[in-house]
């Protein structure tokens, strides 16, 4: 099959999303037609398939939660439906600092791009995607709670979280897909409106390379199969086989590996040396806590507050969460029967996450070897001491009162879990002599960079407007641009960062379709 | 397992499906204390069995072939024939060895065995852990249900319909 059209939009997460709803206002502004077509490596979902089991939904994620760094000590969780990672998160609505979009405008040279400059955009994304406080305390679940106490006990910098969701009924089961409609991402209302607008979606259709046109010395599209639906989700209309996509301006938003992957797949005059570098990871730990009875921590909101007191000073916030039986069970360390005894008292369980912010290291990357994506990451010492500071705050807070735990699971610790007796010495019992990758789960919802912003071409991919430095035609929007890490979840940025560049690509579009 | 059951394994050897249930039942042990079965009890390998061509890629599902026979192998054959304290002695060998490869080899038969445990809707109320959030009645369904994805009008796409390969779309 083959398709003319004026923009190709590679991915519908925050990125591809957003892109699709921005762009698809032109209709009508050129005086013709415009083309938009939408692909989608993974499949299109309805409510009906979300059926809030762990096993049946890794099926939403890439490689049904498999993708691992290939040293396999971290997993990497991303969307692979329509909406992206967007239709299996939290629907968590945090800006990044100012002082991060500060030094992205400074440091890399990204006009546009500081706190003041962003602060419209960002707006545009409350409204558009309901950004709503978690602040009705009287809704909160245990681990919510005393998630808030232990932060008031120990006078700490806090905030309520906002997430971007109408009417949350707290079922607990965000990050497998939004059951009830009532979290606003990628899906809806954004590639839907797109949709209602004239753009074409066209989900199960794997985009493998992209194809520079000599004649007009410009990318001229994309190369991609479509796949069979898989069973539950909405059937394809063509018919399963490869597909050429023509276009005048491809924007590829398939996230920091995926994009990567198919533009060194690619034989694109031009590109940039720095595809696939300065790939970052902002990874997470979750910190299971055992209280000495029942609580609360799967029904309710799945988070609602965040510590952002150690945000600037060691890089890393910590957010309670909700897990589920088979996530608890890979992540607390151990076996045998005092490893059992433990996920028994699943119902006694708090879970927290820290999430810590690593720097752009030209080393960490991804690359293809035999065509398939291999995500090269190394935990640089001062990144590992700030996870490990972070873990002794979070131990401090589920052990001391007013939460006062039984036990808190830890990885790089000396039996694998702290009690309140360790807390003297707690110092020596969590410690970098006991991290050892590969022996509990560290995993990113998170991963950005890889195709980074910025001025110089030899260092960067892509300028601030999103365009592809020395290459026409070609646009990168979504998380792999961050030249450094949000500093938090990164969604509300990368909305507003693609709500940014639509507005530039608003303005330039007759230029970028080479009119 | 009877004789009959093993020829019906779909994924794993007989040899393969031994050593697994014997791991699956030092990581998730028999234990009179406790409410929850030991691993084999429930089944477990029998149900990883069909979980793993489901949710591994081929590369993948090699990947853990090789892996259990090294596992074997590095204990020159005889890990079924251990006692539970020598089992226990060299799954904790993995589990701490110096080498990341070990260490993730422990973690991923540990992960595959938990999952196909864990997924078991049996163990739920057993951990208390609630489940799927009860189903709405249809009836009671926001009314923007139908709306989010799947049934969007092909108004401006009409002419897209019934495209053969190869052929252009204008």
């Amino acid at each position: 099959m083959i398709k003319d059209v004026d923009i190709l939009i590679i991915g519908t997460g925050c990125g591809g999303g957003m892109m699709a709803h921005e762009l698809s206002k032109l209709q009508g502004a050129l005086g013709r037609p415009l083309k938009i077509l939408i692909l989608e490596s993974g499949p299109e979902t309805q409510a009906s398939l979300y059926n809030n089991k762990e096993l049946d939904m890794s099926m939403l994620f890439q490689d049904n939660t498999n993708r691992f760094t290939s040293d396999r000590s971290t997993q990497i969780l991303q969307g692979h439906a329509v909406g992206g990672g967007t239709l299996l998160y939290s629907g968590t609505a945090h800006k990044a600092p100012a002082d991060v979009l500060n030094s992205w405008a400074t440091t890399y040279g990204l006009r546009g791009f500081s706190d003041g400059e962003m602060a419209p955009h960002f707006q545009y994304v409350a409204e558009l995607l309901n950004r709503t406080p978690q602040d009705k305390q009287e809704l909160w679940n245990d681990n919510n709670r005393y998630f808030w106490e232990a932060m008031k006990a120990k006078q700490f910098k806090r905030d309520y979280l906002h997430r971007f969701m109408n009417s949350c009924i707290g079922c607990g089961f965000c990050y497998y897909g939004c059951r009830f409609h009532r979290k606003m991402n990628g899906a809806y209302p954004l590639t839907y409106h797109a949709r209602r607008r004239g753009a074409e979606l066209i989900a199960n259709c794997h985009v493998h390379e992209l194809f520079y046109d000599d004649k007009s010395q410009r990318l001229g599209g994309a190369y991609a199969y479509l796949r069979d639906a898989f069973p539950g989700t909405i059937p394809n209309r063509y018919p399963r086989g490869p597909v050429k996509v023509n276009a005048r301006l491809t924007i590829l938003c398939g996230g920091p590996i995926n994009n990567p992957a198919v533009l060194l797949n690619s034989k694109i005059p031009g590109l940039s040396p720095a595809v696939g570098k300065y790939y970052l990871s902002q990874t997470t730990n979750t910190l299971d806590i055992l209280m000495p009875f029942p609580v609360t921590m799967v029904r309710g909101f799945p988070k609602t507050s965040t510590l952002f007191e150690f945000q600037q000073s060691h890089r890393f916030i910590l957010t309670p969460s909700n897990i589920h039986p088979i996530t608890t069970a890979v992540d607390i360390t151990g076996f045998g029967a005092d490893y059992t005894r433990s996920i028994e008292r699943f119902n006694q369980l708090l879970q927290w996450q820290l999430i810590a912010f690593d720097d752009p290291i030209a080393s960490n990357c991804v690359t293809l070897k035999n065509g398939i994506p291999q995500i090269d990451y190394t935990y640089r010492e001062d990144y590992i001491e700030r996870m490990i500071f972070g873990m002794k705050v979070a131990t401090r807070m589920a052990l001391d009162p007013p939460v006062s735990a039984e036990r808190i699971y830890i990885g790089p610790s000396e039996k694998g879990y702290i009690t309140r007796s360790d807390l003297p010495n707690l110092d020596n019992i969590i410690h970098r002599r006991y991290w050892k990758t590969n022996k509990w789960n560290l995993n990113t919802a998170h991963p950005q960079g890889s195709c980074r912003m910025g001025s110089d071409p030899n260092v960067s991919v892509v300028d601030g407007t999103g365009r592809a430095h020395n290459v026409k035609g070609l646009m990168i929007v979504d998380t792999s641009i961050h030249p450094t890490p949000a500093h938090t979840n990164p969604a509300y940025t990368a909305y507003a960062v693609a709500k940014k560049i639509a507005e530039d690509t608003k303005k330039d579009i007759r230029l970028l379709l080479g009119e | 397992m009877t004789d009959a059951e093993l020829d019906r394994l779909v994924f794993l050897t007989k040899k393969e499906f031994q050593i697994l249930n014997a791991i699956a039942d030092r990581i998730l042990p028999a234990d009179s204390v406790r409410r929850l079965p030991c691993a084999s009890k429930l089944k477990t390998i029998e149900r990883l069995d069909k979980i793993i061509p489901m949710k591994l890629d081929a590369a993948s599902q090699k990947d853990f072939k090789t892996l259990i026979g090294l596992f074997n192998s590095l204990s020159l054959g005889f890990f079924l024939s251990y006692s539970d304290a020598k089992k226990d002695s060299y799954l904790r060998e993995w589990e701490e060895s110096g080498i990341a490869l070990c260490r993730e080899g422990f973690r991923a038969i540990k992960k595959l065995i938990v999952t196909a445990y864990f997924s078991n809707e049996k163990i739920w109320p057993l951990i208390g852990y609630l489940g799927p959030y009860p189903a709405v009645p249809w009836s009671q369904k926001d009314p923007t249900d139908h709306a989010i994805s799947p049934s969007l009008p092909p108004i401006e796409h009409a002419s897209d319909t019934n495209i053969a390969d190869g052929e252009t779309v204008q």
